[in-house]
């Protein structure tokens, strides 16, 4: 199904989303640029209203009334997304472009049985399979994500599924054309861990099948541990961070991931103070001139470059073992002046 | 884990009996049959305590809580705050008492209507109650780590942390013993989600607020909770103090669940132990006889076919003494 494209299945390139404000277009998603590549898991974390679900309703061009792609380029196999025409989008999507929603009941209508409109997302791409065999497929698709008694459980209606199961439903659905990259926004963040355990597994295994790629949305960072291969990390519209998951726990480049990985909890803060970065994010509109992190920021406090200038995104100096492995697809990156300074004196002065 | 338990002598805020609630369901071939949401449950929250609920997606939280407010009619069973039974008491007065307890949800920004101004938002409580005056706003405002200059901006101009604080003051606004919090961080990030917890504990110490606090993120829970209780298919299998419940679980279900966490430690990913749980989920409207987590529990016997576990102390042995009688489980195998 999927051809072989040899840059990487996914390129979104400064990618800008504006909505209108009082006093002009405001930057909801400003200049975001990072790249998915074949069979890769590519986790989406960051401060919430960061934009990371506009960035890939944007992907997915399905961006709410109103809000719209300023200036960039999404390129899925080489073609930018940002400037196909309508009927081909909707060729792609559902087919190579598949996504996952967090609430599965806002996506599946509660009148009709959930296996009538698994088959009208089947028909929607193969209009050439009968009833019969449209129904097997569904049957099919259940049956790969666990769902038992396929059959008896495709006749019943969405309100008679569990969420975990109802979540198993939307899996089957978006990896019905074996999609080649699919998109899950939050998916796990309404079921409990066990459930949620199975999910995943469910989703790896049908991405195994397929051999989708995968942008995984989730605050999670246990569930960004455990199943990212690579991760960006968004504050306030912007790409701060990105660098393989490895590297990105163990040491953050970026004041603001160091501070989000502080922000755990754990055996050890229980019941106690939680550790959380001080202050707020700014408003979209009232973002200030240099990093949109300074008024929040330990490292960049009474510094000109914070305040005056933009931090863009720069390839940081990896170490020399990383060097002879595979090649990375694109190092690791921050957008800080000041990231090579240790984040570790973050925690100093906080309450313990 | 939270060693500042509160003293016991205080009468309960909120005591749940016994409460079952039912919802009508299709059986096979036009019969009818009850689900049962809410099949037992029993719980109460001290003066200034956190009780933790967790449990699969499905499993009756939300119908416990909306039964708890008077939205949903048990079945069965009964409902106390401070001791007094709402069901015995008139109309008028049982919205008094239940004005004791208030909500705060999980979505901020869906329950917080974007057409008024933050100020406005806190002030409804009031008004409807004619107690509403400016500053009285602006203090509960501040009490949230919120200035009055906000309260002049529409929660589309917040960020989701600042709406949960605005979500917050309004339930506060009618000074409740007892907030119910249905996960109330899962939408947030973890730093903000951190804030949130701070602020929610910083209340209780010096309001001497009590919580039900639900959500299924088990290290926020953690974080928060004296208490917990583990609910599944509509009832509670396990429950007793944080630190009992999260080091030493009695119940299959509470280990799976305890396992299932994911570790935000990628090199720990590979080699951490899972208890996987395979069978299915039963059908809320036709459970399996003897103890509902049969179908999915890896050490089940034919006896929990037979029997429905209730929830006891562990049977004391040599090993851990003294007895905890406050941590009980529901398991036919942990009382064997
Ligand atoms: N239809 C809209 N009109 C105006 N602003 C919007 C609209 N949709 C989203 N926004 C704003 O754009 C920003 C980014 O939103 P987005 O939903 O992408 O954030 P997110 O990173 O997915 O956050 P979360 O983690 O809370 O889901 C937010 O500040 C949000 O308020
Ligand atoms: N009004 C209703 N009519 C019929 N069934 C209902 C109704 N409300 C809830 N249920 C059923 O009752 C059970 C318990 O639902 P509830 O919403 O209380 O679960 P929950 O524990 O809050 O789940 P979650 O973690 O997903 O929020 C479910 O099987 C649900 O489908
Ligand atoms: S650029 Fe300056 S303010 Fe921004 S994160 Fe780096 S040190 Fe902090
Ligand atoms: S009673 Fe039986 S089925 Fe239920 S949890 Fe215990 S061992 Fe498992
Ligand atoms: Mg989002
Ligand atoms: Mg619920």
């Amino acid at each position: 199904m999927s051809t072989t494209y040899p840059g990487p299945l996914l390129s979104v390139q400064d990618l800008t989303i504006e909505v209108a404000g009082d006093d002009g277009p405001v930057r909801l998603v400003d200049g975001v640029t990072f790249e998915v590549h074949q069979d890769e898991v590519f986790a989406l974390v960051g401060e919430s209203g960061s934009g990371k679900s506009l960035t890939v309703l944007a992907i997915m061009d399905l961006l709410p009334p109103g809000v719209r792609i300023a200036s960039g380029r999404i390129l899925f196999r080489g073609r930018d997304l940002a400037r196909l025409p309508e009927s081909e989008m909707r060729r792609l999507r559902g087919k190579d472009l598949a996504m996952v929603f967090q609430d599965p009941m806002s996506a599946l209508n509660p009148l009709q049985r959930v296996g009538r409109q698994l088959a009208e997302a089947v028909r929607l791409h193969a209009s050439g399979l009968n009833r019969r065999q449209t129904a097997d497929k569904v049957h099919s698709l259940l049956a790969a994500v666990g769902v038992p008694d396929p059959e008896g459980r495709a006749a019943s209606y969405p309100h008679q599924w569990s969420g975990g199961m109802r979540q198993r439903a939307m899996i089957a659905m978006a990896m019905a054309h074996d999609p080649g990259l699919l998109i899950a926004d939050e998916p796990t963040t309404a079921l409990d861990v066990t459930v949620q355990a199975e999910v995943m597994d469910v989703l790896a295994e049908a991405r195994r099948r397929a051999g989708s790629a995968m942008i995984l949305i989730t605050h999670d960072l246990g569930l960004v541990a455990e199943a990212a291969d690579r991760v960006a990390v968004m504050y306030s519209g912007r790409v701060v961070e990105t660098a393989d998951v490895h590297r990105l726990f163990t040491s953050p480049a970026h004041p603001y991931t160091a501070g989000l990985l502080a922000s755990i909890l754990g055996e050890g803060t229980a019941g106690g103070r939680a550790f959380a970065i001080p202050g707020a994010p700014p408003a979209a509109a009232e973002r200030p001139a240099g990093c949109a992190f300074q008024p929040r920021c330990h490292l960049g406090s009474g510094r000109d470059e914070c305040t005056t200038a933009r931090p863009v995104l720069t390839l940081l100096p990896t170490p020399p073992a990383d060097a002879d492995g595979p090649a990375p697809f694109a190092g690791p990156a921050a957008a800080c002046h000041f990231a090579g300074e240790s984040t570790l004196n973050l925690l100093k002065g906080q309450p313990a | 884990m939270r060693t500042d338990t509160p003293a016991p002598p205080f009468l309960d805020v909120l005591t749940v009996q016994d409460l079952m609630v039912g919802f009508p369901a299709r059986g096979p071939l036009f019969s009818r049959r009850t689900l049962k949401a809410v099949n037992g449950v029993s719980l109460h929250v001290a003066p200034g305590e956190t009780l933790g609920l967790v449990g699969e997606s499905g499993c009756g939280k939300s119908t416990l809580v909306r039964t708890i407010l008077g939205i949903n009619k048990p079945t069965a069973g009964t409902v106390a705050v401070g001791g007094r039974n709402l069901a015995g008491l008139l109309n008028g007065r049982r919205r008094q008492e239940r004005a004791r307890m208030q909500m705060v949800f999980q979505d901020p920004s869906s329950s917080l209507d974007p057409r008024m101004t933050v100020h406005e938002i806190v002030a409804e409580p009031l008004r409807i109650n004619g107690q509403y005056t400016a500053a009285a706003v602006n203090a509960l405002l501040e009490q949230v780590g919120l200035t009055e200059a906000m309260g002049s901006r529409r929660p589309s101009e917040f960020s989701g942390g600042q709406r949960q604080r605005v979500g917050i003051a309004r339930a506060l606004a009618l000074k409740p013993e007892l907030l119910i919090l249905d996960e109330p961080v899962s939408a947030l990030d973890v730093s903000v989600q951190a804030q949130v917890i701070n602020l929610l504990q910083d209340l209780q110490a010096g309001l001497g607020l009590s919580y039900l606090f639900i959500a299924h993120d088990l290290s926020v829970v953690r974080q928060i909770s004296h208490r917990v209780a583990v609910m599944y298919m509509g009832r509670i299998v396990e429950t007793g103090p944080v630190a009992d419940v999260f080091t030493n679980p009695q119940h299959p279900y509470t280990q799976a669940l305890l396992s299932a966490a994911p570790v935000a430690d990628p090199s720990a990913a590979a080699t951490r132990q899972r208890i996987v749980l395979r069978g299915d989920l039963p059908d809320a409207a036709n459970l399996p006889s003897g103890c509902a987590f049969r179908t999915r529990c890896p050490i089940a016997t034919d006896a929990c076919a037979a029997v429905v576990p209730h929830l006891l102390p562990p049977v004391p042995t040599q090993a851990d003494f003294p007895v905890r009688p406050a941590h009980q489980s529901a398991c036919l195998l942990v009382h064997a």
